[in-house]
């Protein structure tokens, strides 16, 4: 029969106390003299059952704290062996937690219960979510580029309309004043027996023989660096020395002159419908601005634009006829022919002289 | 095919027929224990014959073979290896071999800690101290190797056995890169 001390039991109820209240348990101290039986042994059970304990414990508390990287103890009990699989199923969730934060919601959680359904429902959530506002972007960015289109579309047609100084004035400030400019060259032609050849020209070929001839003068205009003002009908408006202030704007006039008609010769050699013109061209100064509201163009305004017109109707077909004041700037660089001069009114007699060919 | 000697592995995935075919009243699913059994009492035998050590290889090898395989004809290669991780996961959830989980991913650096939960070799086992899942140690391997080229170690280091509730395995790239 085991004898059993009293205090060997008040040891244990005390540690058991202990426990069960929460608080800080020791290993019961052996007795060497102790002998080897069923109380060693329980003495020896009950100390192991303390140190897996405070393990576990330790462990739960860092569980508790979020501290995922402490690093589980080895032990047989089932409550340690619980928090190990805790610890694993959270590490398992801040992975795929980090995978959803990088945008993949493919990964589902399984077998973890309530908290399976909850997490799954908001990946789904946040997936949802995010390709709707993926979608939206792609309507913002589709509508943008609308706009940008559209923007670049109104840019361009105000391009043709308006010369880009007048452009930046109405960005900028929402009106553009009309300004004088001075010492510019202003270039009329305009197509001989026009009115009676489109009487013999269906409307569609009429307004796609203008086109072809306007497109080229607009280049040869924009190449030589002068500004295409408007067309009247027949007639081509344009004005070296403008918004570009050019030293040799009468000269690149009589260039751009130069270059229309030997266009209009070449074409004429090659397409069935032959066209001439008159070119007038005079120097001097003017107004330039916008006129009208709903429906505005830019246009010139002035006795030199009053005279280069009448250059022009005084001049003859494939003619180029300068006034005095535009031979005076060119005199040097083109062979011309004087041509006695008409009366202007206001001004009296103009010279005129016909541009001949570059010296 | 089956019985005949060999020097070379001459498995391929064929070989494991058509299970509806020929259990068309059983149908093709076996209690864990019945898979168990057989690999515990070939397992003891090799032991007592071959040693713990040699045994340990041989489980590895086959294990790795099979994981080459079930990457080949049953995962698929993927082209990104979160893809590959997510539909390893849903096969052996599907096949009711474990509960892949995923607690560090490095992919930059090939360092990989995997648990699968409800192992098909452990779970439920006494505890004896021992990581035992060798032949999961040569799977896992065989299925990065498929699907990255490259070898890795693999070990356990923590099994049902060993205390834990999960078998848990270290990853690392074994530094050769495997051609053909």
């Amino acid at each position: 029969m085991l004898t059993i001390e009293e205090q060997y039991i008040d040891q244990l109820t005390e540690a058991i106390y202990l426990l069960v209240s929460g608080k800080q348990t020791q290993t019961i101290a052996i007795p060497e003299d102790l002998p080897d039986n069923e109380i060693r042994q329980l003495y020896e059970y009950f100390n192991k059952m303390i140190v897996e304990l405070d393990k576990a414990s330790d462990f739960s508390y860092s569980l508790s704290r979020g501290e995922l990287d402490y690093e589980a103890p080895k032990g047989k009990m089932v409550l340690l062996q619980s928090y190990k699989n805790l610890q694993a199923s959270l590490k398992h969730l801040t992975w795929v937690t980090q995978q959803i934060a990088g945008g993949d919601f493919s990964h589902k959680v399984d077998f973890m219960g309530d908290f399976s359904n909850a997490f799954n429902e908001m990946t789904r959530q946040l997936k949802e979510a995010f390709e709707t506002i993926q979608q939206q972007n792609k309507k913002l960015e589709d509508a943008n580029a609308t706009i940008r289109a559209d923007k670049e579309r109104i840019q361009t047609l105000l391009n043709s309309i308006l010369p880009v100084k007048v452009i930046d004035e109405l960005n900028e400030h929402g009106y553009s004043a009309p300004r004088y400019f001075e010492n510019v060259t202003v270039f009329f032609s305009d197509f001989v027996g026009f009115t009676k050849q489109s009487s013999d020209i269906d409307p569609v070929t009429l307004i796609d023989e203008l086109n072809s001839i306007f497109k080229e003068f607009d280049h040869i205009v924009t190449e030589m660096d002068g500004e295409r003002i408007k067309t009247i009908g027949d007639a081509f408006l344009a004005v070296w020395g403008m918004h570009l202030p050019l030293e040799d704007h009468a000269e690149r006039a009589i260039e751009a002159a130069l270059r229309m008609r030997q266009f209009l010769h070449k074409r004429n050699e090659n397409w069935m419908l032959k066209w001439e013109v008159r070119i007038g061209l005079h120097t001097g100064n003017l107004v330039g601005g916008i006129v009208g509201e709903t429906k505005f163009i830019y246009d010139v305004f002035g006795d030199t634009v009053n005279i280069a017109s009448r250059m022009e109707s005084n001049s003859e077909p494939m003619k180029i006829n300068i006034s005095d004041e535009v031979y005076a700037l060119v005199k040097d660089k083109f062979m011309t022919t004087q041509r006695g001069s008409i009366f202007v009114k206001g001004k009296g007699e103009c010279g005129m002289h016909f541009v001949e060919g570059r010296l | 095919m089956f019985k005949e000697e060999r020097d070379e592995s001459i498995f391929e995935w064929g070989m494991l027929g058509d299970v509806k075919l020929g259990r068309p009243h059983l149908g093709e699913h076996v209690p864990v224990d019945v898979y168990r059994l057989m690999q515990f009492t070939l397992r003891d035998e090799m032991i007592r014959i071959l040693g713990v050590e040699q045994t340990n290889q041989i489980f590895f090898a086959a294990g790795k073979k099979a994981g080459v395989e079930f990457v080949r004809n049953v995962v698929g290669k993927q082209a990104d290896m979160n893809v590959f991780i997510e539909k390893l996961q849903m096969f052996l959830k599907k096949l009711q071999i474990g509960i892949l989980r995923v607690e560090k991913a490095d992919l930059e650096h090939g360092l990989l800690t995997l648990t699968v939960a409800e192992d098909l070799d452990c779970s439920g086992l006494p505890v004896t101290g021992e990581e035992i899942c060798v032949y999961d140690e040569g799977f896992i391997a065989g299925l990065l190797l498929e699907q990255t080229g490259k070898d890795f170690n693999v070990k356990e280091i923590d099994c049902w056995c060993s205390g834990d509730r999960v078998c848990r395995f270290a990853i690392e790239p074994n530094g050769i890169e495997v051609k053909g």
